[in-house]
């Protein structure tokens, strides 16, 4: 039996622990937004201080 | 540095291999001994990733860098919190699925055994030295600074290191690392309390940022799109993502840490806790570099940071020249204290600061030009084309500048940074040898106390050819640069493998194939042209998967039957 890339390999189960992925899709933008605004905040940074 | 100093670094090192001791017992077989049976929480694994990722070359090398150059090189990490994310869709949930032990067991199960073994062959070569360098590079720093004998520096970080990996296995190197995590970010912030405390009554923290801005040290973020520039906006969040997806996907150092996770979902979030706060501490450890800069404003810095370089010119026969520049060095200091003072003055009053400005930066060019005259001379003096002395910048403030106490805390957190990076790199060193070749290929049939044995007897190896390879590294330097260079040839090709993996019909043979052709590409392109070491990352993944495809096109598909069971 071959193997679909993006599978997992023959006779390994699929992982029933993580059905719930709002939480983690709720990081992952939280992570997106926080790292805009840090970056967006070191650039005001460097402008006021900056030369 | 004073005895109390020493006890703190002496309870800091016997704290740390005591308790690494007691997780012994966590390790009797070797599931426990390599993935902790999979049972970690997510913040001890997320504090154990950037405790991994943060080496002694992070937290001296940066600052010293931020003295000299500014905070640009924080634009390095940008795309780090785009790869975690990348990686948390992708790679963590394939290997917990498949439940491996090491990234290239995976290769296996995909493409064939050769691939997987190539992987783990490269793996082990690059970590393997870069290890050493690891040690090495602090060692030299530490023994030139203290005064110690460099074989007594590399033993003290390399035997407490190999002692509690060897014993405590992965549980042992994580919990180390959540504490060794705690005493750096306790003993930054310390340096960053004191720097701020350090400063001039008559200037405050704002002045302070104002006066190392005009200098251009804040220039945080550069939008030009030069390939040629190594740390720009672009080059850090498309070359830095790849970097670190290669880093923290493919690196067995790194993917070890998240596959001791619980679940999929706390490898996730302990992959988050770096994409939440590498940025942040970061730009906290350059900041501490750049306050240093406004600290040596006003207390006068030595004009070698290398006490080494500064006794062997002192007894050359260009003696007299030098201690005519060192001269020259004080009156350049003094002008520019008076003109750092002037401008902070100025800029208090609320008036033109142009004028002041100018003489400022006019002061701290010809202190510049002094210190560039003195390091021409050690080059002359030395024969070292490659002299440079800003890792000593920071080790140099601490032992001359911190009280009593704070010295043997920001000790400790340096062999905390080394150790922390070192016990996670011997333990992957471990795994791959054992599970990728002994196991695999050499003893397939032993017992699980067998195999536990082996797994110690590797890490107590790999510990002695890392202290070994750090204590002759003094005397390669050529050898550091291209334990670094392999480094930027190898991830982006790796993670070419991974990508032909889990996103494409590759064959064996194309994986195989791409990943000899993406690091042959990387080094020729790296001969060939003056791109900016973080692009090589995307070229090589480039180069694998059009090879690699190509190979697959033309070989023909021929479906992949998983491999024997591991």
């Amino acid at each position: 039996m071959s193997q679909i890339p993006g599978t997992l390999p023959p006779g390994v189960p699929p992982d029933r622990s993580s059905e719930d992925g709002a939480r983690m899709r709720r990081a992952y933008i939280q992570v997106l937004i926080l790292n805009v605004l840090i970056i967006a905040a070191l650039w005001a940074f460097s402008r006021h201080f900056g030369n | 540095v004073h005895i109390i100093d020493w006890l703190i670094v002496a309870g800091y090192l016997t704290w740390v291999v005591v308790d690494g001791l007691r997780r012994t017992k966590a390790a009797h077989e070797i599931e426990g001994y390599f993935l902790a049976n999979r049972s970690l929480p997510w913040w001890a694994v997320g504090l154990s990733v950037m405790a991994t990722q943060l080496s002694a070359i992070t937290l001296v090398g940066t600052t010293g860098q931020a003295y000299d150059d500014g905070m640009r090189f924080l634009q390095f990490y940008f795309g780090l919190p785009l790869a975690m994310i990348v990686l948390s869709l992708t790679l963590v949930p394939f290997f917990h699925r498949a439940k491996v032990f090491t990234a290239y067991e995976y290769l296996e199960k995909r493409f064939d055994a050769r691939t997987r073994a190539l992987s783990s062959l490269v793996f082990l070569i690059y970590r393997g030295l870069s290890c050493g360098v690891v040690i090495s590079a602090p060692s030299i720093i530490l023994s030139i600074v203290l005064g110690w004998d460099l074989r007594l520096t590399v033993l003290a970080i390399g035997v407490p290191t190999t002692l509690y990996t060897m014993f405590g296995g992965v549980q042992a190197v994580t919990w180390a690392d959540v504490k060794q995590m705690g005493v750096i970010v306790f003993g930054v912030c310390a340096a960053v309390f004191f720097l701020i405390l350090g400063l001039p009554d008559y200037i405050g923290i704002s002045e302070a940022l104002h006066i190392a801005g005009a200098t251009g040290r804040l220039n945080t973020i550069d939008f030009r799109f030069d390939l040629t520039e190594p740390y720009t906006f672009w080059s850090g969040l498309i070359g830095g993502m790849f970097l670190a997806l290669g880093y923290f996907g493919c690196d067995q150092s790194q993917v070890q840490r998240y596959l001791t996770a619980k679940s999929i979902d706390e490898g996730r979030q302990s992959l988050m806790m770096s994409a939440y706060w590498k940025i942040p501490l970061q730009a906290l450890i350059l900041l501490t570099g750049v306050l240093v800069f406004v600290f040596f404003l006003y207390n006068q810095p030595p004009m070698l940071f290398n006490p080494v370089h500064d006794a062997r010119l002192r007894a050359s026969d260009r003696a007299v020249e030098y201690a005519a520049l060192e001269d020259e060095f004080v009156r350049a200091f003094e002008r520019r204290r008076g003109a750092a003072e002037a401008l902070a003055g100025v800029r208090q009053e609320g008036g033109i600061i142009v004028d002041a400005e100018r003489a400022f930066l006019e002061s701290n060019a010809a202190v510049a030009a002094v210190r560039g005259r003195a390091a021409g001379l050690v080059k002359e003096v030395t024969g070292d084309a490659r002299y440079s002395d800003v890792n000593y910048v920071f080790p140099t403030f601490v032992t001359t500048h911190l009280p009593i106490g704070l010295v043997g805390l920001i000790i400790a957190a340096i062999f905390a940074a080394v150790m922390s990076s070192v016990s996670s790199e011997l333990n992957s060193l471990s795994t791959a040898t054992v599970i990728d070749f002994y196991r695999r290929h050499l003893n397939t049939t032993a017992t699980g106390r067998h195999y536990l044995l082996v797994s110690k007897l590797a890490t107590a190896a790999w510990g002695l050819i890392a202290s070994l390879f750090a204590l002759h590294a003094a005397n390669l330097g050529a050898l550091i640069v291209v334990v670094n260079l392999i480094g930027s040839y190898f991830y982006g090709s790796l993670l070419g493998v991974f990508v032909l993996a889990v996103a494409t019909r590759a064959t064996a043979a194309g994986a195989f194939w791409g990943l000899i052709g993406g690091v042959t590409t990387v080094a020729t392109v790296a001969r060939a042209t003056n791109l900016a070491f973080l692009w090589y990352n995307v070229v090589g993944v480039i180069a694998v998967v059009t090879i690699g495809m190509t190979v697959t096109a033309v070989t023909g598909r021929s479906p992949r039957i998983a491999g024997p069971p591991l």
